[in-house]
This record gives C-alpha cells, structure tokens and sequence, in this order.
C-alpha cells in the first residue's frame, strides 16, 4: 500500500490558542481512518489544518509525496483532496444541482480565455466544460438516488440528512483521492446516520481515501480500517478499528457512554 | 482510482431525471402562489385607492415604478456585495453620486450622455476594485464595522471631492425637451425620465438574473454570499468572486446614479440622500440576496411615491392640517425598515454574527 | 500608565515608560490653540476678543467632548455602533430650547408668515432643560434600541443612521414644533449680562458649567467602567454568549449603556443649545457631526475616556483652525505660487525618478541592494506607502494650484468641503493602521 496522507507532528490551533501539540497520521489509498476522542481534543482542527484552512505552526502534510502544507484549500481541491464540514456543509440557496456543479468549479474552463484564466488552467489536468460538469453532476447523483427529484430544490430546503447527502455529493464531484470528513453524523437521527455512514462506505469502496472525524466513536470504529485516538491535541492510541473497539483503555476512556 | 462514472446510468432513469429537473419543484410553486397573491392584493389596494381618489394614484404609480427601478438598480449592486463581503457600504450612495457626475464631466465635454453613462460604469468597476485592494482588503475579518467606518470616509471624500470640483449647486443633464407620453388620459410618463429608466433598469436587473443564475461566475457568487469558508473550502476563487462582486455593486452604482440624476437634477448629497432608501431595500429583501432586493426595491419605491397622496390627504385643514405633508414621504421607507428589523428580531439569534459576523 | 503592560511582557523589547501619546496630545492641542491666537493676533483682534474666540473653541469642544462620551460608552465599552448620534444630539437640543426659551408666536409681516413660532417657551430654568434633554434623548436612544440591539452590529448603524435623518426630516418640516428650517433662535444664556463685554463674559460661563459638566461625568464614567456594570459591559463587547452564559441578561446591559450614551448625546445637544443661543436643523445636526464623532473616539482610543476627549479637542480643533485660517490661507497660497510650484515640481520628479528606480533599474543596476535596503515585508510596505503619501501630495498639491490660478475664491470656499474630505482620509487611515487609536492605552483592537 502506498501512503497517500501524512501529518507529522503538527503543531496549530486558533490564533493564539494552541490545540494540536504535536499530531501524527497518515492514510494509506482506499483506506478509511476514523479520528475519534473526547471533546476538544483537535480531532477538527487537525483536518482543518490539514486542508490548509490552519495554518500549522510546525510540522508537515504530506501528499503522496508533496509537502502541501500551508498550501491553499483550492489548490488542494485542484490536487484530489476534499473537505466536507460538519456545519454548514452546502449553500442554502443553491439549488442541489448547483451546489453540486460549485463541486467541480476548480476543473471549469472559463469559456472566456481572459488573462487570469490562463494560470489556474496551467495546474490541472482534466478541464471540463459545463456540460461536462452537469453530466458529471447526474452520474454523481446517481449514488444518491433520495436527492434525484429534489436536484433544483433550493438545498436549504432539505432536511439535515438530505443536506448531509448533497454536501458529500458535492464533494465527489471532482472524485477525490481523500476526503476528509468532519462529523457526518452531528445532528442527525440514528437511523439516518446509519444511511449516510453506509454511504461514505461506499465512497470507499470505489476507491475514495477516507479521513473522518466522528464523536460518534462506536460505529466510526465499526466501519473504518484504521483509527486514531486523540486526547488534548495529542496522539494517544491508535490501531486497526477492531482493535480500539475491543480495547479496554480506549473503552473506559471514550466508548463506555456512547451509544 | 475510483470510478463513479462507470456505473452506467439506465436510459429510463436518465430520463426520468432530466423530467424530474425540468419539473416545477414544491418551493417553486409555492412561490409562484404567494407572489401571485402580493399581485392581487396590490392591484386590488391601487384599484381601491384609484376609487378613492380618481386616477391620480395610477400616475403616482407609475411615479413609484420609475422610482422603483431604480432603486432595485442600486439595491442589487448594494446587496451582491453586502453578502459577499459581510459589511453595510455605506460609500454607495456617493459611488452613485461618483457615477451620476463623471456622466455629467463626459456629457458637458462632447460625448453623449449614453456614451458618459458607459464609460462612467466601467470607471466605477474599476473604482469599485481599487477600493477593495486598497482599503478594505485590508478590513478583511475585522468584523462588520471597520469596513462601515472605512466606507463613511470613501463617502466623504467622494461626496466633498465632488463639492469642492463641482460645486454645490445643482446641475441638469441635456436631456431633450419633450412631452410626456399619455398612457391613458391623466397619466402619462417622460420618454427619457420615464421610460428610459425603466428601461435601462429593466434591463440591468434581467443581465443581472442572468449572471447569478446562468453563469458559473454568478452561481460562485452566491454560493460565496451564502457561505464563504465553504466556499473556500469547495476550491471558488473567493478572490475573484470579490472582485467581480465590487465589479457589479459599483458599476450598478454608477448606472443608479445616472438615472437618479437622469430623474431629477445632479447635487453633491443625491446619493447619500437616498442611501437609507436602499439599504431599506435591501434590509426587507434579505441581505445578500439579489431577488429579495428586487421585490424590497419595489416595495419601497412604490410605498414611498404612492403615500404622497395620502399625505395631501393629511395636509387638508380639515384633517390635521399637516405641514408640508410630502416632505415626509421619504419617510415612510424608513418606517417599513423599523418594521422589518423588529420582526428579523425573532428570526435572528442575539448575537447573529453567523453569516459574515467575523 | 504603561506599568500593567509591563508585566508579563518578556519576550518584546522593554516599554519605554515615557507616556508619548499624552505628550503628543497636549502638544497638538497647544499648538491649535497657539495657531488660533496667531491667526487672531495677525488679524489685530483684541485680548479679550481671542480669549472669546478661544471659549467659543473650548465650549464647543467641551460638547463634542461630551458627544464622543456618549459613543464611547455606546462602541467602546459595549460594542454597540451609533451611527445616529447627530439625531440624539438634535433631540436633545430641540428638547432644551422648547424647555428653556421664552413663548416666540408666529410673525406674520403684511400677510407673509416670516417665523412660523414653535412648541413651548416655557422659560424653565437651565438645569430643567438640561435634565430634560437628557431624558428625551436617553428614552429615545432605548426605543430605537429595543428592535434594533438584537440584531448585528451593521443592523443597528442602518437603523440609528435612518433615525437621525428622518429626525433630520422632522425639524425642518414640522414647523409648529420646531420652527421650521428657521429653527429656534432667543435661547437665554445661562446668566444674562448687560455690561459690553457680556460675549467674554457669556463664553466664560459656558466654558464654566460644561467643564464642569465634564467633569463630573468623565469621574461617573470612569467609575462605572470599574465597576460590576462596566465590566460587564466590556465581557459583552469581548464576547456576548460568553456573558449570556455566565447569566447575565446581555439585552439590558446594552440598553442601559445604549441609553445611557443616548443620554449624554442630548446633554451635549442641551449645552449647544445654551451655547449659540439659537437651533435650526442645518448642518448642525447633519450626518457629519456623527462623523466627526466617530474620528474623534477612534483617534483617542476606543475604549478610552480620557482619549475621546482628547480626540474631541483634536478634531474639532482642525475644524476651528481652519475657520480661524480660512481667510489668511488663500492669499498666503496666492504670494507664495511661484515657489510651491517649483517644489511641486520639484517633488513630482524626485518621486517619479524614486519611483522608477525603486521598479526597475534598481534590481538591475545592483540586484543584491535592493534585497539589502528593503528586506522585511514592514519595510517594503514603508516604501510602498510612503512612494504613494509622496504622489497623493503632489496631486494635491497641484489641484490647490490650480484652483488658485482659476478660481482664486474656491480654495476659501471650499475649505469646509477639504476638512470633511480630511476626516473620511483620516477614518481610513487611523481604521487600518492604528484602530486601536493614537494614545494606546488600551492594548485592545477593536472589532
């Protein structure tokens, strides 16, 4: 297996507040990890940081082998990473169609060959047109068979399920190598959890690396390969997802109330 | 590598997909009803007013109209950038001011007052990005008012720069003399100061539609209105989006600007006087969303011109005698925006900084 | 001053100790005053006739002194941004010319009504009306609040800007109230002299009994900051759900601060009221005067009380300077053409050669020098801005001359216009580069 994600020893937080000191991982291809750990223990805030929306203050990403960090989020878009937020995730105003096409916007080619064009187009490879995006749009939708009757309803319209479903629609739009994903289950009813957990399995089997931040940490294990526990902005155990679930230390700590 | 798009599509349920696009959807018609029941009720209110008092208030209607579409103009390019950047400009009313004059310069030294008009829109988008790099760029994430203190001093330095150059006296554009055009007998609009305005804001609000709905520019725009760290997160180039957003709300300035002073004449304080008039617009419409903008537009210009006759109702003797009762029609606006605030109290949280607090 | 800062600063250089806002602010104000004496001197007044015109500055300052109180109560201890104070201000000198003056019946001259007369003449003593005006604006002030302090800062600055100027609307229109665009004029003096030196005397006694009134409010609001009240106020500001956690009912927290700046905003409507003995609705009440008062506070620190008087007597100082200068400026530029020309010109090059060096031949010339010269980001932006403050002057500098040449009136006339302009350049600027304000004594920036 080649590793396709790597943090090592980030160090970040907000402004003056330090959260992460000092936070490895990594992620190796079709792989899905599960971040887990107590409240305000950095499990965010390291994807964050990983998707450039941090700037850490020491350590490294790595991806595949390119030091990415610090690197802007478009331009990590443009590479085949993908971030869905835990709030917030769509624009409420945009249809799902259009939420969806927003997806693939860094692939777009301008039909106007302006001068501040040219350079976005230099760093990528496969540029599509608009209706290239729209069919990419419906092949897309088709792994989220509720949404297809509600494609030009405004999202904001949508129930929480339903809006998580576009917001990782969204982010498969571009077919990312990762995606990284914080919290799919916060404020959703247990069986809908189910249906979107079920989902980013799928996500994974076609091949899609997983990084996912979950307080939900008993079926977070359940599904992903790997896990990390995070305690304070550090490492503080991590094995196969079998093995935290079965442990006794890590079920004192953080699975006895869950679930 | 994964590969969605190998899991083929069957042609039915393309089909029924491309159907089910293309079908109305449940928000759509609700829409569609409610507006249709505005329109009834204020053509029953304008029919009800036009037996009342005779087809005087048609004319003032029409007045409304004219008034309306241009403050619709200015709202869209007030509200595109208001959500986008997160702050109250106050500035635009002078940005219209800026325009309206640097039409006047261009008119009054041989070009044609369209052809002043054009190139005062283009001047003003290049204004409106200068403004951004040079001083609110720098504002970024400091919160809703530094960037409305920095935009009162652009407004002051464009309202007494304009003083200082052209005086405070009032200036008329060369517009042709000619009759108004009688719609039906006792109403009748200007073809230059009625219908021209109409026209020409008919016109910007459609090019508008089309930007936001139809263009992958417009659509990253309100996506960034709606939600600008995941809009950065999605990979749009916020920056750009910015930029086009200044593009738009300043060069929309100009063109309100032109018609406004197209309307009446030319002062140093036309657009500051009118500021509130469309920040009302664009409070009743919804921050940041340019449709919401269009419909507070008309509410307020048709409730501000059509209260006139209400108000000489209240300047008879025998009612209360009111002073100089339309003086107070520019008031009116105002009060539907203190009704709109009290009632957005109950919608908005207490500290509502969510969208674009911060 | 500084010693609080001192403390637990380690790793930046030591604080100099040396109170340099408070030095520059005495020296700026004394050099006002000493320009006005000049500018009074070179026009051949009379002692007492600067000692007038310097109580006429002082009382004035004194108001806005009170104005900028008011707004750093509202902005910054709580965070809640005014951009209506012109209107508090009007309302509270409305309020105490009614209360105050004598009954002034319509005039009618042969059939024309000249004075359309306004509500009161009630003739109630000064402190009446001063207490008054104060209630009024206060009760305003929460009545505006009530739908607006839920809602977001810029809510509140639309809702406050649109309530100053339909007040605005009001005065000039309603004529039975307030007198119409003419306004209300006979407003007694807090003593009446008769002997001939009665405006020294007049300026003595306003200068008198507003600094006293400052005083007084500068100790009450000194004291309320440190007290339980203020410090919730500022938990407020720094971060209300914060507070609304701890169980503090935030809502009447701002309304009392809200209401309490309203408060102060219509004493200092009350005193100019007393001062000029005449209102009407012009430009005293315009939106510049919130403006002016914005500058005022931001220049001495948000926050900061001692600093928004200081800001106060600052800016309106520029405001009473340039008055005092209006006359003697213009024919000073007209003499001294030739020469300012020559160094525009002058300047222009040099800037113009700087500039194209600095672009271009410089890296060519010596590539490693400019690395050396302007290494830190700080530096290069010194350069840049300071290349840029050189082609605004010189821009400037030649519209002055030329508006000298063809329009030698305008420069005189145009002088209110250019010290508005100043003020929209100086929020700018202080808002990006010093917004927490001149005398930093607050470390805080505000948001």
């Amino acid at each position: 297996m080649k590793l396709l994600l790597q943090a090592q020893n980030l160090r970040s937080g907000y402004g003056e507040m330090e959260i992460l000191h000092g936070v490895s991982m990594t992620l190796e291809e079709g792989e899905m990890v599960a971040l887990i750990g107590p409240n305000g223990a950095g499990k965010s805030t390291l994807i964050k940081t990983m998707f450039g929306l941090l700037r850490p203050t020491e350590g490294r990403v790595l991806f595949r082998d390119t030091d990415i960090t610090g690197f802007h989020p478009r331009d990590l878009v443009i590479m085949g990473l993908g971030y869905v937020p835990q709030t917030n995730n769509t624009f409420p105003t945009l249809t799902v169609l259009e939420n969806l096409e927003m997806g693939a916007i860094t692939r777009r080619i301008s039909p106007i060959p302006l001068p501040w064009n040219r350079g976005s187009q230099k760093r990528t490879q496969a540029r599509m047109t608009d209706a290239q995006i729209r069919k990419r749009a419906t092949e897309t939708i088709e792994l989220f068979p509720n949404l297809q009757p509600k494609l030009r309803e405004a999202a904001g319209s949508l129930s929480g399920g339903e809006q998580q479903m576009v917001a990782l629609a969204k982010s498969m739009m571009l077919d990312p190598d990762v995606l990284l994903i914080d919290e799919p289950s916060a404020g959703l009813a247990p069986k809908l959890v189910d249906n979107v957990f079920s989902k980013i399995v799928e996500i994974n089997k076609q091949g899609t690396g997983i990084v996912m931040v979950e307080q939900n940490a008993k079926k977070a294990l359940a599904i992903a390969h790997r896990g990390y526990v995070l305690e304070t902005g550090r490492n503080r155990f991590e094995g196969t997802g079998d093995w935290l679930l079965h442990n006794t230390d890590v079920g004192k700590l953080y699975l006895g109330g869950q679930g | 590598m994964a590969q969605v798009s190998g899991s083929l599509p069957s042609p039915t349920s393309r089909g029924s997909t491309r159907w089910a696009a293309l079908r109305p959807t449940r928000q759509f018609r609700r829409r569609l009803f409610q507006a249709s029941i505005v329109t009834v009720l204020f053509l029953a209110f304008v029919g009800g007013l036009t037996v009342l008092f005779g087809t005087i208030i048609l004319q003032y209607a029409v007045g409304g109209l004219v008034v309306s579409s241009i403050v619709i103009v200015a709202a869209i390019g007030l509200t595109v950038l208001y959500g986008i950047r997160g702050f109250a400009n106050f500035a635009y009313g002078d940005l219209m001011t800026l325009g309206a004059y640097l039409a006047l310069l261009l008119s009054l030294n041989g070009l044609s007052l369209i052809w002043g008009a054009i190139v005062s829109f283009l001047v003003l988008a290049v204004v409106g990005v200068l403004l951004e790099v040079v001083i609110f760029a720098r504002l970024e994430g400091r919160g809703p008012v530094p960037p409305i203190v920095a935009s009162v001093g652009v407004g002051l330095i464009i309202q007494n720069g304009v003083r200082a150059v052209a005086g405070t006296q009032e200036w008329l554009y060369p517009v042709p003399a000619s009759q108004d055009i009688v719609l039906i007998p006792g109403v009748g609009l200007h073809p230059v100061r009625g219908f021209l305005t109409l026209g020409v804001g008919l016109t910007l609000v459609f090019s508008a539609h089309v930007l936001l709905k139809y263009t992958n520019l417009g659509k990253a725009m309100r996506a960034t209105a709606d939600n600008l760290e995941l809009a950065k997160a999605t990979g749009i180039d916020t920056k750009r989006v910015t930029y086009a957003a200044w593009v738009v709300s300043c060069s929309f300035a100009s063109t309100a600007g032109v018609l406004l002073g197209l309307g009446t004449a030319l002062n140093p304080t036309m657009g500051f006087d009118i500021i509130l008039l469309i920040f009302a617009a664009v409070i009743v419409g919804g921050i940041g969303s340019p449709y919401g903008a269009m419909l507070g537009g008309l509410l307020v210009g048709l409730s501000q011109e059509m209260s006139v006759p209400f108000l000489l109702w209240l300047e008879r003797p025998d009612v209360i005698g009111l002073q100089f009762g339309t003086a107070y029609k520019v008031a009116i606006p105002f009060i539907i925006l203190f009704v709109v605030l009290g009632e957005r109290r109950r919608s908005e949280t207490p500290t509502g900084e969510a969208n674009g607090g911060r | 001053m500084t010693g609080g800062a001192s403390t637990h600063v380690s790793k930046q250089a030591p604080v100099p100790t040396v109170p340099w806002g408070g030095i520059v602010a005495f020296l700026a104000i004394a050099g006002i005053v000493g320009a006005g004496v000049i500018a009074g001197l070179l026009a051949g007044a009379s002692t007492q006739g600067i000692l007038t015109n310097l109580g006429f500055y002082a009382s004035i300052a004194i108001i806005f002194a009170v104005l900028a109180l008011g707004f750093n109560l509202q902005w910054g201890y709580t965070g809640l941004f005014n951009a209506g104070i012109a209107g508090f201000y009007l309302i509270g000198a409305y309020v105490a010319a009614i209360a105050i003056t004598a009954p002034s019946p319509p005039i009618v001259v042969g059939g024309i009504p000249v004075y359309p007369g306004h509500l009161g003449g009630y003739s109630l003593p000064l402190a009446a009306g001063i207490i008054l005006a104060m209630f009024a604006s206060g009760a305003t002030a929460a009545i505006i609040a009530l739908p607006a302090l839920r809602l977001r800062a810029d809510y509140l600055a639309i809702a406050t800007l649109a309530f100053a100027s339909i007040l605005q609307i009001f005065a000039n229109n309603l004529q039975s109230v307030t007198g119409g665009a003419i306004g209300i004029t006979g407003i007694p003096k807090p003593i009446a002299f008769t002997t001939a030196d009665a405006p020294f005397l007049n300026a003595l006694t306003i200068v008198g009994i507003g600094s006293a009134i400052l005083l007084l409010f500068i100790l009450l609001l000194q004291f309320m900051a440190e007290s339980p009240w203020g410090r919730v106020l500022r938990a407020i500001r720094e971060d209300e759900e914060a507070t609304m956690a701890l169980g503090k009912n935030t809502f009447n927290y701002k309304l009392q601060a809200f209401a309490l700046g309203g408060a102060l905003m219509g004493l200092a409507g009350a005193l100019f009221a007393v001062t000029l003995g005449y209102i009407s609705p012009s430009s005293s009440f315009a939106p510049s005067v919130t403006f002016s008062v914005w500058v005022m506070v931001i220049v001495g620190g948000s926050g900061n009380n001692r600093g928004a008087i200081f800001g106060a007597f600052l800016i309106y100082g520029f405001e009473w300077l340039s008055v005092q200068l209006k006359d003697y400026i213009p024919s000073a530029l007209a003499e001294g053409l030739p020469g300012i020309r020559s160094l525009l010109i002058a300047t222009g090059v040099a800037a113009a050669v700087l500039l194209v060096f600095v672009l271009f031949v410089g890296r060519f010339i010596w590539p490693s020098a400019r690395s050396r010269i302007l290494t830190t980001v700080r530096e290069r932006a010194w350069a840049r801005s300071a290349i840029v403050a050189a082609f605004v002057l010189y821009g400037l500098g030649w519209v002055f001359v030329f508006l000298q040449q063809y329009a030698p009136r305008a420069i005189g006339d145009t002088i209110f216009y250019l010290r508005l302009m100043f003020i929209g350049v100086l929020l700018i600027i202080l808002i990006i580069y010093r917004p927490e304000g001149v005398l930093r004594e607050h470390k805080r920036v505000l948001r």
